[in-house]
């Protein structure tokens, strides 16, 4: 099973490259399904690991690297060297399970969705690049691969955002998403460097230990931290740097299901995950990242509350659920994180697709204000979405988000601060239940507002619908809290990530109870609410506020964007026009015309002036010698 | 005494490579040119003779007078001067101090190379070991000298082909 | 007949070739004073050939005749083409390359 690892990321890299090497001389349909088999390869290997793994026994060694394969090296200078090695501990192993199995699943629901579109075959080969850019980034051994995959990653999610790029919007979304999270990018390049320069190693296990045995400077230590903060608020769209995310929804609805939900955004996530011996060195910066996701996860529950675009909902929802992740790896709930990650990653992925099918069915309309009633005409997919809304509500009891994100919840009680935390996360948890129900009730219930062209799924799309729904109810009861039930991930993986710190007894009680009554209340505010606003056309839709999200976009284009644009406009004028092209180029090029007017001059075509050239050269030369034997003395 | 007759010879035949040289500065006639030009060079095989490269001696007279000096004649034989071409008179003066500084560049060169002006012993140079030179150590030289000439030799077939009498097809009563 | 004398002889003949190249217009004269400087250069192999008292000078001789034979044989023709196509035989006529 070792040797086969490399084709776990490299199965997905092959597809993309025979996609796009023949992928003209076959049929889109088959590229398609090309595409979707290397993603099932991919996953069956996953799937074969976990059961290699479970059929052994359960290993409680710290950190333990369970599977690993060097391929090649890629550069050495001296006695340093990186090389192309692939690793597998329990962390990456959750994360290429989410990633090949959901990843495989939506390849599969786009065989369909994306048929006859123009650009399929390009579609299949971004998806396919951009599983193989996952897969390396989880698998990384060293922070070489670990970025390429980072930076494949961020380029698929361009290509992808920026998928109908005849539309000059949808092309500048491309753009946004590109720009914003290169920033998170160039802190991830930097601090790339900082650790090489302090650690003198880049290979993950080794910084870990290192960072575990204390010797690092610790400003360099909190420089790193800061750095791989800011890259991951950047990939995962958190508070000041979310705001690539709502626009990346231009893309086709698999993308944002496979990118900007399931796989991509969680990057950042995985990276602090990765990081943790370093954040559990400094409880300061773990602070800035629990208030930064649990605002976050207020601050983007409350925009989605006033959304009228359905897939912005869903970006705004996505970008708070990852606010739980980043509060859970704050307060030093890593398995938390990675428990909520997964179940994310099915009921967003759900959404997302089943968004997809909606807007299809609107005729390509986003607007939830003008759908209604396609619950009579599409039960299927009624019943489909009702599942992801509640547990993207955290239904209590049924739904897997109650038992990944209440402990959380909870969990952030623990932190300094605690209970300002604990207050942003519940009620971000109740507009959570309000805003995903009224999403499913302006949707499904009621009568039509426009006109319904009902889009017959195929099994090849029902399939992994039904797969992640029930996901979405079941994988929940893996972790439950209290022990009343079956508790497997967190003290499976306590051996690499420690158990996490919940409160005890009665604020545990109460902390619970808060959140069931939070999305308990978030739902029933949604059915008495959203009626009324359909009746009067007048309710959370109008709420200016937050349907821009807190003007974060607007005065971020007003504050940044625009000064920066001056700033750019300054340098053009002064220092490209005026020292470029007026002082240095025009010298330059004045320079040279006379040198060039002069040689021409001697390049006449006349062989007499040749012949005289030749003879200087001659007199030149023996001159030359002549000093050579004749030296003159000072 | 026999070297004293040698000496006479070189001397001799070395003003006459030196005097047929200068003439072809001043003669007008391109025919009369070949034949300074020819007699030089039967001179200078003397004086190669008298250095001890009869072999080279021989090889002057045949490839160069034989072949080469040969293709000039004919070539003005069949190229009449063109009347129409007026000479005028050309300005002497740059190249005239070109010259001159490459002369008394050269002079003091030699001076300064100091060299030998003992009589030097003649001993004949065998055409032999020219031959094991040629085929031994240069055998790689020779190959590319023999292309070089089969280069030339379609050069000029190419460049001689618009001179050539325009192939007559055999037409029957037709007068073309 | 000593070494100075003989090669100031190859000297001379190579620099009334240069002043038959530098002074004469006519393409046929110009010619025939590179052949002179290339016997200038042949007769300095020579000396040095029975200077040494070694063959190989007189290959370079050799190889000298037979590229001289190469370039004139060339260069014979395309004055020719001078002659016949452009009708000059002026060298400072011969400025097609001039702009």
């Amino acid at each position: 099973m070792n040797s086969l690892i490399w084709l776990i990321p490299g199965a997905p890299l092959i597809g993309a490259g025979f996609i796009i090497l023949f992928g003209s001389l076959i049929s889109a349909q088959i590229c398609a399904r090309m595409a979707a088999l290397m993603v099932l390869i991919s996953a069956t290997l996953v799937l074969s690991l976990w059961v290699e793994l479970l059929g052994q026994a359960n290993t409680t060694v710290p950190n333990a690297i369970l599977y690993h394969q060097a391929l090649f090296s890629w550069m050495s200078i001296g006695d340093w060297k990186v090389d192309l090695s692939l690793t597998v501990d329990k962390i990456s192993l959750i994360m290429m399970t989410v990633a090949s199995s959901v990843g495989f699943l939506i390849h599969l629901f786009s065989i369909n969705f994306m048929k006859d579109e123009q650009g399929e075959r390009r579609y299949f080969f971004y998806l396919n690049l951009f599983i193989f850019g996952m897969l390396s980034f989880v698998m990384a051994h060293d922070l070489i691969l670990l970025y390429l995959g980072w930076e494949v990653m961020g380029l698929c999610s361009y290509a992808l955002v920026a998928f109908y790029y005849q539309k000059s919007h949808y092309a500048y979304c491309g753009r946004k998403a590109f720009v914003v999270t290169r920033i998170g990018d160039t802190a991830l390049a930097i601090a790339i460097m900082v650790i090489f320069a302090n650690f003198h190693s880049i290979e993950l296990p080794q910084i870990a230990t290192l960072i575990d045995a204390q010797q690092i400077n610790p400003i360099s230590l909190t420089l790193i931290g800061g750095l791989l903060i800011i890259a991951a608020i950047a990939k995962s769209a958190q508070f000041p740097l979310h705001v690539w995310l709502p626009d990346a929804m231009t893309g086709p609805s698999t993308v944002s299901a496979l990118i900007h939900a399931a796989t991509m955004v969680t990057a950042g996530v995985y990276l602090l995950i990765r990081f943790h011996p370093l954040f559990d060195q400094l409880p300061d910066l773990q602070l800035i990242i629990a208030f930064i996701g649990c605002l976050t996860a207020f601050f983007a529950a409350s925009a989605a509350l006033s959304q009228n675009d359905l897939k912005k909902i869903l970006a705004y929802s996505t970008i708070s659920q990852i606010g739980y992740m980043f509060a859970a790896v704050g307060v030093g709930a890593y398995g938390f994180a990675l428990f909520h990650l997964i179940v994310h990653a099915c009921f967003k992925a759900l959404l997302f697709m089943s968004s997809g099918v909606i807007i299809k069915a609107y005729n390509e309309e986003h607007d939830i204000r003008k759908m209604g009633g396609l619950g009579q005409k599409m039960p299927f997919l009624r019943y489909i979405y009702l599942i992801g809304s509640l547990t993207l509500a955290a239904l209590p009891f049924v739904t897997a988000s109650y038992y990944s994100k209440d402990p959380i919840i909870a969990a952030t009680y623990t932190q300094d601060f605690g209970f300002y935390l604990t207050a942003l996360a519940l009620l971000g948890a109740l507009m959570t239940g309000l805003y995903s129900m009224r999403m499913y009730l302006m949707i499904f219930s009621g009568t039509p507002r426009s006109e319904i062209h009902p889009y017959a799924m195929s099994i090849g799309m029902k399939l992994p619908l039904t797969i992640l729904a029930f996901l979405s109810i079941t994988i929940g009861f893996i972790q439950t809290p209290w022990s009343w039930g079956p508790e497997l991930l967190i003290p499976w993986l306590a051996s690499d990530l420690g158990l996490p710190h919940l409160p005890h007894g009665a604020i545990d009680v109460t902390i619970n109870l808060l959140g069931i009554a939070a999305s308990l209340i978030g739902i029933g505010l949604a059915c008495y609410l959203t009626p009324k606003e359909l009746k009067h056309q007048q309710g959370l839709g109008n709420v200016a506020f937050l349907n821009q999200a807190w003007y974060i976009d607007a005065l971020s284009m007003k504050w940044i964007v625009t000064p920066y644009y001056y700033l750019c406009s300054l340098c053009r004028v002064f220092i490209e026009k005026v020292v470029f092209f007026h002082v240095i180029e025009s010298s330059i090029t004045g320079m040279l015309i006379t040198g060039h007017r002069s040689l021409s001059r001697s390049q006449a075509g006349l062989i007499t002036r040749y012949l005289y050239f030749i003879c200087f050269g001659a007199i030149g030369l023996l001159a030359y010698i002549l000093m050579t034997i004749y030296p003159i003395h000072a | 005494m026999e070297i004293i007759i040698w000496n006479i010879i070189f001397y001799l035949s070395s003003g006459i490579v030196l005097g047929a040289s200068i003439a072809l500065i001043f003669v007008k006639q391109a025919m009369h040119g070949a034949v300074y030009l020819i007699i030089s060079l039967l001179a200078l095989a003397i004086d190669f003779y008298l250095l001890g490269s009869p072999l080279l001696a021989v090889l002057q007279v045949i490839l160069y007078i034989g072949a080469i000096m040969i293709l000039y004649v004919f070539f003005i034989m069949i190229n009449p001067q063109n009347p129409n071409s007026q000479i005028q008179r050309p300005d002497l003066t740059l190249p005239l101090i070109l010259l001159l500084a490459l002369v008394i560049e050269t002079t003091y060169l030699l001076l300064a190379s100091q060299l030998n002006t003992q009589a030097i012993p003649i001993t004949v140079l065998d055409p032999k070991a020219l031959g094991i030179a040629l085929f031994g150590h240069y055998k790689i030289a020779v190959e590319v000298v023999s292309s070089l000439l089969l280069v030339a030799l379609i050069a000029v077939m190419y460049l001689a082909k618009p001179f050539m009498p325009p192939k007559s097809k055999p037409t029957l009563g037709k007068n073309k | 007949m000593n070494l100075s004398i003989c090669v100031s002889l190859s000297l001379f003949l190579f620099f009334i070739g240069l002043t038959v190249v530098l002074v004469r217009k006519e393409f046929l004269f110009i010619l025939m004073g590179m052949e002179i400087m290339f016997n200038g250069a042949a007769l300095t192999a020579v000396i040095g050939a029975q200077h040494w008292q070694d063959p190989f000078g007189q290959v370079l001789t050799l190889f000298i005749m037979i590229i001289a034979g190469v370039e004139l044989t060339v260069s014979l023709l395309i004055v020719m083409h001078c002659y016949r196509t452009l009708k000059i035989s002026n060298i400072d006529e011969l400025k097609q390359l001039h702009d």
